[in-house]
C-alpha cells in the first residue's frame, strides 16, 4: 500500500477480507453461540424452571408451560431472556412483576412481551399463546369483555372449583408445615436463650480475670518504666557515637565526590585530546573525501530520498555527506567531544555504545546502517549479533555497508590502546551470507579501501 | 499555580494511575506546583496527601484541582463542591453498569454508583471537562455540560518504557509459525472474551490448525463466573492446547508478546480509550478491532476496524495479516505515525500545557 493512498488502501483491502470471510464462513461447523449472557439462577437467586434451558439464544420455540414453570420474578426473567433474548432491565422486570402482583395472568404478561415492538423483532413463537393472550385482551372491552369472561369462566366452574379444592387442601398442608417450622424456630431460640445465659457467665469470670491481669500489668509497666529510665542514659551514649560516624560519613562522601569529580575531569581531557588528534589525522588523509563520496553514492543509490540511515563511529564529515543526498542521518559515538562537533554541524549524534543504540531501535525502522570502520563496533558486540541486530533493524531490501577504513571510532581506538579486530572482507562477506543477507557485493573506494555491503531480504 | 490532582489510588502498571503521574511530573517540569492527593499509593515514587488536605493546601481561586475520576468517590465529589479553585474533571470513564448484570453483583453496584457521580459532577459545571477520548466526553454533554467545556487529552502511558524493555520470550507459546492473536486485558464481561475465542475457533478451521490466542490479564475473583464461562468456551470448543492465560505479566513479556503476535485483537465492547492498542503502536504490532465505544478514534484508521464480531471475518483478517507482509507493514507504519503525531509523550505534554494556558 502506497501511505498517501492508505485510506483507500486500506478500504480495498478489507474488501477482500469481507470477500474471504464470506468463503470461510462456509467452511466453518455450525457452533452453538457462546453463553455472552450470564447463569439465570444467578439473576435474583429463585430455582430456574424445569425443561432445560429456555434462555438458549439460538432457540425460537417454547410451549406456554415451560415458561409459566417459574413463579414470580423468576418467571418474568425467563419470559424477558426466552422471548427477547436478553437479560431483563430493572424497570422493565418491576413493572410486571407489580401487575402480577395486581392479579394479571401469566398469560397477559407473555403476550405483551412477545407482541411488544421488541419481541416481533426478536421473533420468538410460543406455540398456543396467540388465542389465550387475544382472549385475555378480549376481556378488558367494557361491558361485552366483562360478560365474556364471565360466562368463560361460568363455563369453566366445575374445573374451578376442583382447582379450588386442591388449592385448599395444599394451603392447608403449608399450614402444618409453616406450624412445625415455627416449633422448631422457638426450640431452636430456646436453647440460644440458654446458651446466652452460660455466655453471660463466662463474661462474669473474664472481667474478674481481666482486673486480676491488669493489676499485673500495672506491676510490669512499673519496672518497664525504671528500664526505660536506665535505658534512655544508654542511648544519649549511642546517640553521639552515631552522630560521630555520620560526620566521617559525610567527609567519606565528600572525598569520593572530589575524586570522581577529578576521573571526570580527566576523561574530558582525554577525550578532547583524543578527538584533537583524531581530527588532524582525518584532515591529512587525502583519499578520505573521494572515498566519503564513492561509498555515499553506494548507500544513495539503495535508499529512496528522505530514508533513514544510522551510522556506527564515522564521523560528521560522512553524516554531513549522506546529509547533503538528501537522507535523513543519524549517528551513534562513544566519545562526547565528537558528538559536540557533529551537533555543532546539526547532526543528530547519540553518546552511547552501539549495541545499546541498536538494541533500542524499532524494528524495520532504517533504510540503511553503515560502519565504515567495523572494527571498533565488533570489539563491543560479535558480529553474529551485530548482523542478527542489523537484520532487526532494516526494512526489507535495506542497505548494510561496512568498511574497513580508519575513520574516527577506530583511530580513537587505537589512540586508546586497544588491538585490532581482526577480521578479514572475505571472513566478514560469508558472515553477512549466513546471516540471510542478500546480493553480498564489495564495495571498495576508489584508493582500495575496502568495504562490503548486503541487503536485508 | 498550584496545582493538586485528586484520585482515588495509585498502583504500578495502572493506567489511571500512570496517566495521574506522568501529568504530574510533565506539570512540573512546566513550572508548576503540583502535589497528589490520593487514599493510597501502593509502589509508586510519589509523595502524596491525604486528600482532606486538599483544601487548605490551595492558597488562590487560580490554583487547579484536577480529579482523576475513574468510579464512584462520594469523598472527591464532595471535595470538588466546594473548593475555591479551577475544577477539571479528567474522565476514564466507567463501563456502564450493564456489562456486569448477572456476571457480579458489586461490579454492577459500583459502576451504577459511578455512573451517578456523572450526573453530579455535570451539574457542578465544573470549568473543564477533560476526557481520554471524544466518546468520554459523550457521557458529560448528554447531561447538558457545554462542548465549549470540554476538551480531549489522550491518557499518558508507559509505552517508551515498554520499547526500551528487553523481551523475555519463556512464557510465550510455541506456535510454530502460525498465527499468534494477543489480547491485553483484564477478564471482564465488556472485553469480548467469549467472541474472541470464538473467533480463535474460525481461525484454527479456517487458517491454521495451530493458531493461538495469547491473553495477558487478570481475573478478579469477583468475577470469577464470567472466568469460568471463557475457560469452558474453551473447552466446549476443544482449544485448550491452543489458548494461553498469562496473568502475571511484567513488561519484558509484554514487550515480547507484541513482537511475537500476528496481531493484537480487540473485540472489546467498552472502552474509554484502550491502552493495549498504542502499546501495540508502538511496538509495531498490527491491531484488529471491533469498533465500540473509544475504540475507532484511538486507532485512528491505523488498523482492520470492525462493525462486527464475525468470527470469520476476524479470522481472514487473521490469516491476511500472516501471509500479506506489505499489508502488515503497511498498518505497522500507520500505527507509528498515528502514536508518533498524537499519542507520543512530548505531543501530550505540548497538549496540556494548552489545556492549562487555557484554565489561566
Amino acid at each position: 500500500m502506497n501511505p498517501p493512498n492508505h485510506d483507500q488502501s486500506l478500504d480495498r483491502v478489507k474488501d477482500e477480507i469481507r470477500a474471504e470471510a464470506d468463503a470461510i464462513r462456509h467452511r466453518l461447523p455450525q457452533r452453538r453461540p457462546a453463553a455472552t449472557l450470564p447463569p439465570l439462577s444467578s439473576v435474583d437467586g429463585g430455582a430456574a424452571p424445569r425443561g432445560g434451558d429456555v434462555t438458549d439464544r439460538a432457540r425460537r420455540e417454547y410451549t406456554i408451560p415451560e415458561l409459566c414453570a417459574a413463579q414470580y420474578g423468576h418467571f418474568v426473567e425467563t419470559a424477558i431472556r426466552a422471548l427477547l433474548k436478553r437479560p431483563g432491565d430493572e424497570a422493565g422486570r418491576n413493572a410486571h412483576v407489580a401487575r402480577l402482583i395486581a392479579g394479571a395472568s401469566k398469560i397477559e404478561i407473555l403476550g405483551d412481551i412477545a407482541y411488544s415492538r421488541e419481541g416481533r423483532a426478536a421473533g420468538v413463537n410460543v406455540v398456543g399463546l396467540r388465542p389465550r393472550y387475544v382472549m385475555t385482551k378480549l376481556w378488558k372491552v367494557p361491558v361485552l369483555g366483562y360478560m365474556a369472561e364471565w360466562l368463560f369462566r361460568l363455563v369453566r366452574l366445575p374445573v374451578l372449583a376442583r382447582q379450588m379444592r386442591a388449592s385448599e387442601t395444599y394451603q392447608i398442608a403449608q399450614t402444618h408445615l409453616l406450624t412445625a417450622a415455627h416449633e422448631e424456630l422457638r426450640l431452636r431460640f430456646e436453647a440460644l436463650a440458654a446458651r446466652f445465659d452460660s455466655v453471660a457467665v463466662a463474661q462474669s469470670d473474664l472481667r474478674s480475670e481481666f482486673a486480676e491481669r491488669s493489676r499485673d500489668a500495672t506491676r510490669d509497666s512499673d519496672e518497664m518504666r525504671e528500664l526505660v529510665k536506665r535505658g534512655s542514659s544508654e542511648s544519649g551514649e549511642l546517640r553521639h557515637l552515631v552522630l560521630g560516624v555520620n560526620h566521617w560519613l559525610a567527609s567519606l562522601r565528600k572525598n569520593l565526590a572530589d575524586v570522581e569529580s577529578e576521573q571526570a575531569e580527566a576523561a574530558r581531557e582525554a577525550d578532547g585530546f583524543v578527538a584533537e588528534v583524531v581530527t588532524r589525522a582525518l584532515a591529512g588523509d587525502n583519499g578520505r573525501e573521494l572515498r566519503l563520496l564513492a561509498w555515499s553514492s553506494v548507500v544513495a543509490g539503495e535508499v529512496p530520498e528522505g530514508g533513514q540511515v544510522l551510522d556506527l563511529g564515522a564521523g560528521k564529515d560522512w553524516l554531513a555527506v549522506l546529509s547533503s543526498r538528501g537522507l535523513r542521518v543519524g549517528g551513534v559515538s562513544e566519545s562526547p567531544a565528537f558528538e559536540a562537533l557533529a551537533r555543532a554541524d546539526g547532526h543528530q549524534v547519540a553518546t552511547s555504545d552501539p549495541a545499546v543504540v541498536l538494541a533500542r531501535t524499532g524494528d524495520a525502522t532504517l533504510h540503511a546502517l553503515t560502519a565504515l570502520s567495523v572494527g571498533p563496533v565488533l570489539r563491543r558486540m560479535p558480529v553474529a549479533a551485530l548482523l542478527a541486530t542489523a537484520r532487526r533493524v532494516l526494512r526489507p531490501g535495506g542497505l548494510v555497508l561496512l568498511g574497513f577504513a580508519n575513520e574516527a571510532a577506530h583511530l580513537a581506538d587505537r589512540l586508546a590502546g586497544h588491538a585490532d579486530v581482526t577480521i578479514d572482507a572475505a571472513l566478514l562477506a560469508e558472515a553477512l551470507a549466513a546471516a540471510g543477507f542478500t546480493d553480498v557485493r564489495r564495495a571498495d573506494a576508489p584508493d582500495g579501501v575496502v568495504a562490503l555491503c548486503a541487503t536485508r531480504p | 499555580m498550584r496545582i493538586a490532582l485528586l484520585v482515588p489510588g495509585l498502583r504500578r502498571h495502572d493506567a489511571v494511575s500512570n496517566d495521574c503521574l506522568h501529568m504530574a511530573a510533565v506539570l512540573r517540569a512546566q513550572g508548576h506546583e503540583v502535589r497528589v492527593f490520593t487514599l493510597s499509593a501502593d509502589g509508586v515514587d510519589e509523595a502524596v496527601g491525604d486528600p482532606t488536605e486538599l483544601p487548605g493546601w490551595l492558597t488562590s481561586p487560580r490554583d487547579v484541582v484536577i480529579y482523576h475520576f475513574c468510579t464512584g468517590w462520594d469523598l472527591a465529589v464532595d471535595l470538588l463542591a466546594r473548593v475555591r479553585a479551577v475544577r477539571v474533571v479528567r474522565y476514564h470513564n466507567i463501563t456502564p453498569a450493564g456489562f456486569f448484570r448477572g456476571w457480579s453483583r458489586g461490579y454492577e453496584e459500583a459502576c451504577e454508583r459511578g455512573r451517578k457521580q456523572i450526573v453530579r459532577l455535570a451539574r457542578m459545571r465544573c470549568e473543564l471537562y477533560l476526557g481520554c477520548s471524544p466518546f468520554n466526553l459523550e457521557d458529560f454533554t448528554a447531561c447538558g455540560v457545554d462542548a465549549s467545556s470540554c476538551a480531549v487529552l489522550p491518557p499518558f502511558h508507559e509505552c517508551e518504557a515498554l520499547v526500551a524493555e528487553i523481551p523475555d520470550t519463556s512464557k510465550l507459546p510455541d506456535t510454530g509459525g502460525a498465527p499468534l492473536l494477543l489480547m491485553v486485558g483484564r477478564l471482564a464481561p465488556n472485553k469480548g472474551y467469549l467472541e474472541l475465542v470464538d473467533a480463535l475457533d474460525a481461525c484454527r478451521v479456517a487458517v491454521d490448525d495451530d493458531a493461538h490466542l495469547l491473553v495477558l490479564g487478570k481475573l478478579d475473583p469477583n468475577l470469577a463466573a464470567y472466568g469460568e464461562a471463557v475457560h469452558a468456551r474453551v473447552a466446549e470448543l476443544g482449544l485448550g492446547r491452543n489458548v494461553t492465560f498469562i496473568d502475571d505479566a511484567r513488561g519484558p513479556d509484554l514487550r515480547a508478546a507484541f513482537d511475537a503476535a500476528t496481531a493484537l485483537v480487540m473485540l472489546s465492547a467498552h472502552e474509554g480509550f484502550c491502552v493495549p492498542v498504542i502499546e501495540a503502536f508502538a511496538l509495531g504490532t498490527p491491531v484488529v478491532a471491533y469498533a465500540s465505544s473509544a475504540v475507532p478514534w484511538t486507532l485512528g484508521g491505523a488498523g482492520l476496524l470492525w462493525d462486527e464480531r464475525d468470527p470469520a471475518l476476524i479470522a481472514s483478517s487473521i490469516a491476511r495479516l500472516h501471509r500479506d507482509e506489505p499489508v502488515r507493514d503497511a498498518l505497522v507504519d500507520a500505527g507509528r505515525a498515528r502514536y508518533r503525531d498524537v499519542f507520543a509523550p512530548d505531543v501530550l505534554a505540548r497538549d496540556l500545557a494548552v489545556v492549562v494556558e487555557r484554565l489561566s
